[in-house]
Formats: C-alpha cells, sequence, structure tokens
C-alpha cells in the first residue's frame, strides 16, 4: 500500500511533463492546420471541383480536434492521450503516403511492371517448390518425409521469390527511392512523418498509458484502431470517399474537369416521360410530344416519349438480359446440381469441367463465343444445321437449313449474348447448389424413401424447400451481377458498342459512353445511381420474397 | 433374387441416363474452350472454312523434280489414289439433261450451244428455279441440258511415276490433308500485340492485389471479431452495407480520383485502390469469430503482442478461409475489364493489362480469329493451369462461402 502511494507524485510529474508537451505540440499543430486551412481556401490549385471547400474542411477539422487534444491533454485526461494517438496516427501516415509519392513509388510500379516482366519466368520455380511441397501430400504415414518435402519445397519458393526480387533490381530501385529525398517537399514530408511519428510514440508507450491511467481497455481499442486502420483508410479514400464524391458528380454537369451544381437536372432528364395520345397510329411523334422529348413506344394511339430515349432502351435491354440469364443459368444448374449429388463416381470430375467457363472471364469467353455466333464460318449455324439434318431424317419433316445473323441483327444480338452469359454462369450456379444439396442430412431422404415417396415428389416437397437459402443466395448473385452487365455487350458489339440498333445497350454501357465517351461525367454519375437503387430495389424484393417464402 | 436384378438394372439405368446428361453438358461447356485451342493451330485459309472443321488441318504436298504440287484423291480405274495436281486444266460445265436430271455431263465450254442463240436465250422453270437452256451433242444425238456448276478439269500425276498423268474434275477430287498444328500463330500473336507483357502486368497486377487484400482483411477482421473499440459496431454495420453498393457507382468517381492524383495509364490504379476490401474483411471476420476464446487468453496472459497472437494463432488457423479469399480475389483481379478500360485509357500498351489487350487484339486481328484465339488461349491459360494445381481451393471455397 505505501509503495504505490510513495510512487503515485512521480507517475502524476510523468504525466504533467508528457501533458505539457503533447499539449504544446498540438497547440503548434493546431495553428498549423489552421494557416493550412487558410491557404487551401485562397489557392487556385484546388479549383477542381468541389476539392477546395471539401480539403478545407478536412484540414479544418484537424485543427479543431488538435484543439480538443491539447486541451483534454492538460487535464489530463486519458481520452486527449486517445486524441492525439489519432490525429498524430493520421497525420503521419497522411505525410508517409504524401512522401512516398513524392519519392516516386507509385510511379516506381510501371518500372517494377517493365522488369518483372523480364523475370516473371523466374516464377516457374515457385510453381516447382508448390508441386515439391505438394508431392510430401502423399506420404500421410510418413509425418517426417512429409515434412521434409513440405520444407524443401517451402524453401524452393522463398528461393525462387528472393532471386526474383534481387533480379528485378530491387535494393537498387529503393536507394534510388532515397536519392528523391534531395526535393524540398519530400525533405519537410520526411520531417512531418518524423515529428508526427514521434510523438505518437511517446504517448503509445505503456509509460505514457499508465501515466493517463488508461486501463486495458484502451490498449484494446488502440489496437482495434490500428489494426483496422490500414482497411479503414482505404475504404475512406477508395470507397466511402469516391462514393459521396460522385452523389455529389450527380447533381453537376462535370465533363470530368469543370463541374457546376445543377441539382437535380440530370435525374429529372434521365426519369422524364411523357405520355401522349395520337389521333391515328401513324401520327409523326413530333407533333404530339413537348419539345426536348423523344417517342420511345407506342401502344395503339398511344405514345410514350421520353426526353432519355437511349436510357429507356439500355434499362429495358437489362432488364430482359437479367431475367433470361437468370433463368436459363439457375434452373439447369439445379438441374445438375441433383445429378451430380447422387454420389455416382467421377462427381468431383465433372464439377471442375463445369467450373472452367467461371476461370476464364467474361473477355475471354466472348472473344471466343463471338466467332461461335459468326453466321458463315460459326458452328453455332453449323451445329443447328446438322441438327436439322437430323431431324428431317423422321417421316413427314422438312426443315429449311437455317442461316441464323445472331450478333447482326437487332432481333438476335440480345438472345446471343443472354445464350452466352447463361452458359458461363451455369457451372458457378451448379457448384452452388451442389453445395447447398451436400448440406441436406442425407437421413432425411432415407426417411421419405422408406415412407414410399417419388424422386419427383421428394425433390419437390423436401429438396426445393431445403435448398430455399441456397437458391435465394444464387438467385441474388446472379441478379445483382447480370444488372451490371457491360463487357458482354462491349467485346461482342463492336466498339462503342450496344450492337445493332441499341439493341445491345446495357444500363452499364450506356453510363461508361456517357462518361468516357462523350464525358458528361455528371450525367453518367446520376445514372449509375438509378442503376444502383434500381439493384438495390430489386434485392430488396428478393428479400421480402424469401422472408415470406421461409415463413411458409 | 430376381427383384434385386431388377433393381440392378434400374440403378444401372438411371447411372447411364445421369452420365448422358453429365457428359452431354460437359461437352458443352468445354466445347467453346476446345474451339479456341484449335483454332488457335490453325492456318488462316483454314479458319474461313465452310462448313467450319474443329481440328487444324493443312493440305498436303507432294515434290516432284524439285517442284511442289499440292496432293489430291482421286478416283481412277485403280479406285481412289492419290495423286498430285500439276495443272489446274481446261474449265469445265457440268450439265444435267432437262429430261433426266440424273444424266451428268461433263463438257468444255465451248462444246455447249445456246438454245435459241446467246442474245435471247431459252430458259425453263425446272426444280422451281429459272435455268438457262443449253445444247451438247452426246453419241451423235443432240440433248438439251442445263447448267449444274463449273469446274476445272485438273491434271493429276502419280507421284511414284509422274509420267502417268489423269484427267478429272477437281470438283470431285478431294485434297489431301493432314494433322498440322501452327504452333508459329503464338509467335506472330506476340510480334503483332503485347500479350506477353501484358501477361506478366495481369500476373503482378493480380499479386499485389491478392497480397493486400488478404493482408488488410485478415487485420481488419481479426479487429472487428476480437477487439473491442469504440464505435466498432456501427462501423461494421457500414461495412457490411457497402457490399451491396455495385462498383458501377464508384467508376466516375474514382477516375476523377486518379486523375486528380495523376495515377492514370499508372500500375499503381490498378493496384493500390483496390487491395481493400470490404467484402474480404466480413469473411474474415466471420471466420475468426467462430475460433475458440481460450487458444488466445493463454497467449495474452503470456503478454504476447495482439500482433503476435493473429501470426501464430490466427492465421495458421485460418489456411482454408484465406485461400477462400485469395482464390475469388485472384479470380477477380485477373479478369476485371471495366476498371483497367476506364484507367489505361490513353493508349499506354505497356500497362495494359490482358483483359485490355485481347480486346484490342480483337480489333486489330479482326481477320485472323487464329491469331484471336491464341492470345485468348494465352489470357485462358494461366488461371486454368492455376486452376488445375489448386482446384481444391476454387470449388470448395467458393462452395462454402455461398452457403454461409
Amino acid at each position: 500500500m505505501a509503495t504505490t502511494t510513495a510512487r503515485r507524485p512521480a507517475v502524476a510529474g510523468n504525466a504533467t511533463l508528457l501533458a505539457r508537451l503533447g499539449a504544446a505540440w498540438h497547440a503548434l499543430l493546431a495553428v498549423g492546420l489552421a494557416l493550412g486551412a487558410w491557404s487551401v481556401s485562397q489557392a487556385d490549385w484546388a479549383q477542381r471541383d468541389g476539392l477546395r471547400p471539401l480539403a478545407t474542411a478536412l484540414i479544418g477539422l484537424g485543427a479543431v480536434w488538435s484543439v480538443a487534444a491539447a486541451a483534454l491533454l492538460l487535464r489530463p485526461d486519458r481520452r486527449g492521450r486517445l486524441l492525439s494517438l489519432g490525429l498524430n496516427y493520421v497525420l503521419s501516415v497522411g505525410c508517409l503516403l504524401a512522401l512516398l509519392g513524392t519519392l516516386g513509388l507509385y510511379s516506381g510500379l510501371d518500372i517494377v511492371a517493365s522488369r518483372f516482366y523480364r523475370w516473371a519466368w523466374l516464377l516457374i520455380g515457385v510453381l516447382a517448390g508448390y508441386l515439391i511441397a505438394s508431392i510430401g501430400d502423399r506420404y500421410l504415414h510418413a509425418p517426417r518425409t512429409q515434412a521434409a518435402y513440405h520444407r524443401a519445397g517451402r524453401w524452393v519458393m522463398l528461393g525462387t521469390i528472393a532471386v526474383l526480387l534481387l533480379a528485378m533490381g530491387l535494393p537498387q530501385g529503393l536507394i534510388g527511392l532515397l536519392a528523391g529525398l534531395r526535393q524540398l517537399t519530400a525533405l519537410a514530408l520526411l520531417a512531418g512523418l518524423l515529428l508526427c511519428g514521434t510523438a505518437f510514440w511517446l504517448l503509445w508507450r505503456p509509460q505514457a498509458a499508465r501515466a493517463f491511467g488508461a486501463g486495458s481497455r484502451d490498449a484494446e481499442a488502440l489496437n482495434g484502431y490500428l489494426f483496422i486502420g490500414p482497411n479503414l483508410l482505404g475504404f475512406l479514400l477508395f470507397f466511402a470517399g469516391p462514393l459521396l464524391f460522385s452523389l455529389w458528380l450527380s447533381l453537376t454537369n462535370s465533363d470530368g474537369f469543370r463541374a457546376e451544381f445543377v441539382g437535380l437536372r440530370n435525374y429529372v432528364n434521365i426519369f422524364s416521360l411523357e405520355f401522349a395520345g395520337l389521333e391515328h397510329s401513324g401520327q409523326r411523334a413530333s407533333e404530339v410530344l413537348s419539345p426536348g422529348f423523344v417517342e420511345l413506344n407506342r401502344f395503339g394511339t398511344t405514345i410514350i416519349g421520353a426526353k432519355d430515349r437511349l436510357f429507356w432502351i439500355a434499362l429495358w435491354n437489362t432488364v430482359v438480359y437479367c431475367f433470361w440469364v437468370t433463368l436459363l443459368s439457375v434452373v439447369p444448374a439445379l438441374l445438375i446440381a441433383t445429378i451430380l449429388n447422387s454420389k455416382i463416381p467421377g462427381m468431383t470430375f465433372f464439377r471442375a469441367i463445369y467450373f472452367i467457363p467461371s476461370i476464364a472471364g467474361v473477355v475471354g469467353v466472348a472473344v471466343i463465343w463471338k466467332w461461335l455466333y459468326n453466321s458463315n464460318i460459326g458452328f453455332l449455324n453449323y451445329g443447328i444445321n446438322q441438327l436439322i439434318g437430323v431431324i428431317n431424317l423422321l417421316p413427314g419433316v422438312a426443315l429449311d437449313p437455317v442461316n441464323i445473323p445472331w450478333l447482326a441483327s437487332q432481333q438476335t444480338a440480345l438472345a446471343s449474348i443472354i445464350i452466352m452469359a447463361a452458359w458461363q454462369l451455369l457451372g458457378f450456379n451448379t457448384i452452388l447448389f451442389l453445395a447447398g444439396l451436400q448440406g441436406i442430412p442425407n437421413d432425411v431422404y432415407e426417411a421419405a424413401t422408406i415412407d414410399g415417396a417419388s424422386t419427383w415428389q421428394r425433390f419437390r416437397t423436401m429438396t426445393l424447400p431445403l435448398l430455399a437459402p441456397t437458391t435465394f443466395f444464387v438467385v441474388t448473385t446472379t441478379l445483382i451481377t447480370t444488372l451490371q452487365v457491360f463487357s458482354e455487350p462491349f467485346v461482342m458489339t463492336p466498339p462503342p458498342g450496344g450492337g445493332p440498333n441499341n439493341a445491345t445497350l446495357t444500363a452499364v454501357l450506356y453510363l461508361y459512353q456517357k462518361g468516357f465517351n462523350r464525358f458528361e461525367q455528371g450525367y453518367a454519375a446520376a445514372v449509375a445511381w438509378v442503376l444502383f437503387l434500381f439493384i438495390f430495389a430489386v434485392t430488396l424484393v428478393q428479400f421480402r420474397l424469401q422472408r415470406r417464402y421461409g415463413e411458409m | 433374387m430376381r427383384k434385386s436384378q431388377s433393381y440392378r438394372v434400374q440403378k444401372l439405368l438411371t447411372y447411364a441416363s445421369a452420365y448422358l446428361v453429365l457428359i452431354g453438358f460437359g461437352l458443352l461447356i468445354l466445347f467453346p474452350f476446345l474451339f479456341m485451342v484449335f483454332t488457335s493451330l490453325k492456318l488462316p485459309t483454314d479458319v474461313f472454312r465452310s462448313p467450319p472443321r474443329l481440328l487444324p488441318m493443312s493440305p498436303q504436298t507432294v515434290t516432284i523434280d524439285g517442284q511442289q504440287f499440292p496432293l489430291y484423291m482421286v478416283e481412277t480405274e485403280r479406285g481412289s489414289e492419290r495423286l498430285a495436281k500439276i495443272d489446274r486444266g481446261a474449265p469445265v460445265v457440268i450439265l444435267a439433261s432437262v429430261d433426266d436430271p440424273r444424266q451428268i455431263f461433263e463438257r468444255a465450254p465451248r462444246e455447249a450451244k445456246p438454245v435459241g442463240g446467246f442474245a435471247n436465250q431459252e430458259t425453263a422453270l425446272i426444280d422451281g428455279q429459272e435455268r438457262k437452256l443449253w445444247e451438247i451433242e452426246e453419241q451423235g444425238r443432240i440433248l438439251r441440258v442445263y447448267e449444274l456448276s463449273r469446274g476445272n478439269r485438273g491434271v493429276f500425276a502419280d507421284p511414284a511415276d509422274p509420267a502417268r498423268t489423269f484427267e478429272a474434275s477437281l470438283n470431285e477430287a478431294r485434297p489431301v490433308e493432314r494433322f498440322d498444328p501452327q504452333t508459329g500463330n503464338y509467335r506472330r500473336v506476340l510480334e503483332l500485340q503485347n500479350i506477353d507483357r501484358s501477361l506478366t502486368n495481369t500476373m503482378l497486377v493480380t499479386i499485389l492485389v491478392v497480397l493486400g487484400q488478404v493482408t488488410t482483411s485478415v487485420l481488419g477482421g481479426y479487429a472487428f471479431a476480437r477487439l473491442n473499440f469504440p464505435g466498432r459496431d456501427s462501423l461494421f454495420l457500414v461495412y457490411l452495407g457497402t457490399i451491396m453498393i455495385p462498383f458501377v457507382v464508384l467508376i466516375i468517381p474514382m477516375y476523377q480520383l486518379m486523375v486528380i492524383i495523376g495515377w492514370v495509364d499508372r500500375i499503381a490504379a490498378l493496384t493500390l485502390p483496390w487491395i481493400f476490401t470490404a467484402y474480404g474483411t466480413f469473411l474474415m471476420r466471420q471466420f475468426f469469430i467462430s475460433i475458440p476464446r481460450d487458444l488466445e487468453e493463454a497467449a495474452l496472459m503470456d503478454g504476447a503482442s495482439r500482433l503476435r497472437i493473429l501470426w501464430q494463432v490466427f492465421v495458421p488457423l485460418a489456411g482454408p478461409a484465406i485461400a477462400t479469399q485469395a482464390t475469388f480475389t485472384f479470380l477477380y483481379a485477373w479478369n476485371s475489364f471495366v476498371w483497367p478500360l476506364v484507367v489505361i485509357n490513353t493508349g499506354n500498351y505497356s500497362n495494359q493489362v490482358l483483359t485490355l489487350s485481347l480486346m484490342v487484339l480483337q480489333g486489330r486481328a479482326a481477320d485472323s480469329p487464329n491469331l484471336v484465339m491464341a492470345g485468348t488461349t494465352i489470357a485462358v491459360a494461366l488461371p486454368l493451369l492455376i486452376f488445375v494445381l489448386a482446384q481444391r481451393y476454387f470449388v470448395e471455397g467458393i462452395a462454402t462461402t455461398g452457403i454461409k
């Protein structure tokens, strides 16, 4: 008891010193940040889009934060330590990232890529190491041999990687980066990094924690922030930030360089529809529609006009595509999965085969199918005609050979892409269904079989309900992927895509054309948000259905 | 006894039909890839053959007196023979009798005389088609005929005995071909398009993205699963919510961000923004939460740091989960197309990735599907190889995340 009392003043004294030092540092920092915020708000270079107010606000926030940290540190309050640690951490990471940029690390990746091009063949060594290690898996009964193989494989892999890095000139590259320190900006950033880093370290130490009376909970929280840090930083920089930025962009007429706030005009333009009556079905659309509206469709004597006709066409194509691809890739997948689940030999082999299209990637598959669809030399028409030839062998049947134009015609272009996409998703969905089926316990089936249920009865009354969660997952992921279809029409119907008479113009393709061919990026951002809300709504409906279905 | 036999037959039938369906689907799945590989090995002339043929074949030749002649299969009095075509020969017309279309004649064009003269030649409706009528002399009689086709009466020689020559219609002679894969196509496509550089770029990008994503996800997942910090649960909810948000919403702002920080056309833009993932963090968190707490508590008592616990206790246990995430990320990074298309946009060929190169190649070699397919084969080969080696992780990983 006595020792504790004796020690307390010393600890307190230590804390005052630290607190004073920290407070002084944060006061200085606050002044610096405030000055920075002011200079940014006056600067020309931050004119771009909404960057200036954003940067000013962020730096101003830092200044306020710093003042708060200083005030709490002086008290002394352990929350002051947390605030100070947070600010110093953010600032030192910021300095570090900026320093790396100034030294040329990010652009240096291009040089890494060119060196890697020369030495990538060394990766064969990694493959060899992997193979050596996997030989070891055969010696299950001899753990020592197995371990020896594993160790040898690991050393071969690591050795190869070391040789690769050396060959690519990693040491020289790093030294080269350090040479960039001669620049004034780099030195300033380095100084900032060192200062903030030191401040962080001083308060981070266990002594400092004790001095501020921080418990193990504080330590855990700090650890938590530290661990989530890199992730959160990336999340804010490359996800949340751009997301909000996108929302703002959608309210402007940004062309990629300059942006003016236009309010909801983009959204109004996208959604503007007009219904009008026609005197006779052959009347010209311009006679009844308001200026700015173009005919979208007519039913009898009713005409629908839209300000952005292409958007509605794209949306309709996307919905048609999504519906058919989901149907054609989910139902057969369920069928195949049921067959594969019947424990017949060779299942893993077939499973692997069906998975191949998902690995090959959309672009490669689309390039292949584009040639299969060729109306003169393609295998699809040839195969269909061979089939017709076989059918014609039946008495009384005389079908004419066909010459389907597939991608070249407005009627068949979208269907062609649908068939290909369903083919590609089929295997993936089969694997998912198969996993779901294997999760259903066997005794459920056995009981039903003993009760005399037929295969179809078992499938309908047991498999389908028990498989509902998997079905929900499969359908939802398929819907979400297909609503974002872009690569297939972009690759298969020649650039800028869209196919004959916009037959394969999808929503994302339209977004791309608006944003990167015409550089109406504000408008494109609005299209993106509309599409997002649409996807969100579809998923929500899915969830509702699932819940209702699940309660049944 | 009889009952068990019928049971066995029934089982056999079920198996047979199941295999039939599975093999049928398997062929359907594999065919485009077979087409890709075989087409990539074809001669340009072979590619545009109609009707199409899968195997790469090239016409066989034979050398007679130092000169090369194509080999043909010709019907002679000795049956079918392999003969060298030494001359295209004279043009001929193939004609059919109007009275009996089964009677076929072969004549030099001069020998057929138009009925009613060239100026207003008579026609007749045959099989629903209007055809010009000709007259020919056959064994002293004049026959009315119509034209079926035109061809050449080629001159063929026996390679073993070049003096022995034949005349035969070229329409009936079939060229002798043999299986002849053109591996040179791969070299040519590398010269035409920087597929090799794109391949290594894609490898580098994929390696960096996979390593980065696994690292940040393991760290973040551990924090979400095991460390208590203020705001953790609401932050996790935000992360969960963003999984729903499709990438399309980010294309435009991310592009503008890249313009601002000067990463357009750079490898950095393909890698660094993608090493943070809400989905991967979520997966890792789910896995770490299922690990019993007492495993780490002992280590904590010993005063081990959190990083050390993560590295020595959690990471070894998380092998399968990490492998799953790595395969997901691998497929995603390797096949990503929209982002590279947007951000590597000013024709910086040396920083292209495979998907982009394929797209460009498709335009540049639109008239040579053999080269396009060679490029596609290169692009597809490596993921396929990795799939064969690590199939377990791919299939089972994706299957397990599907259920959860």
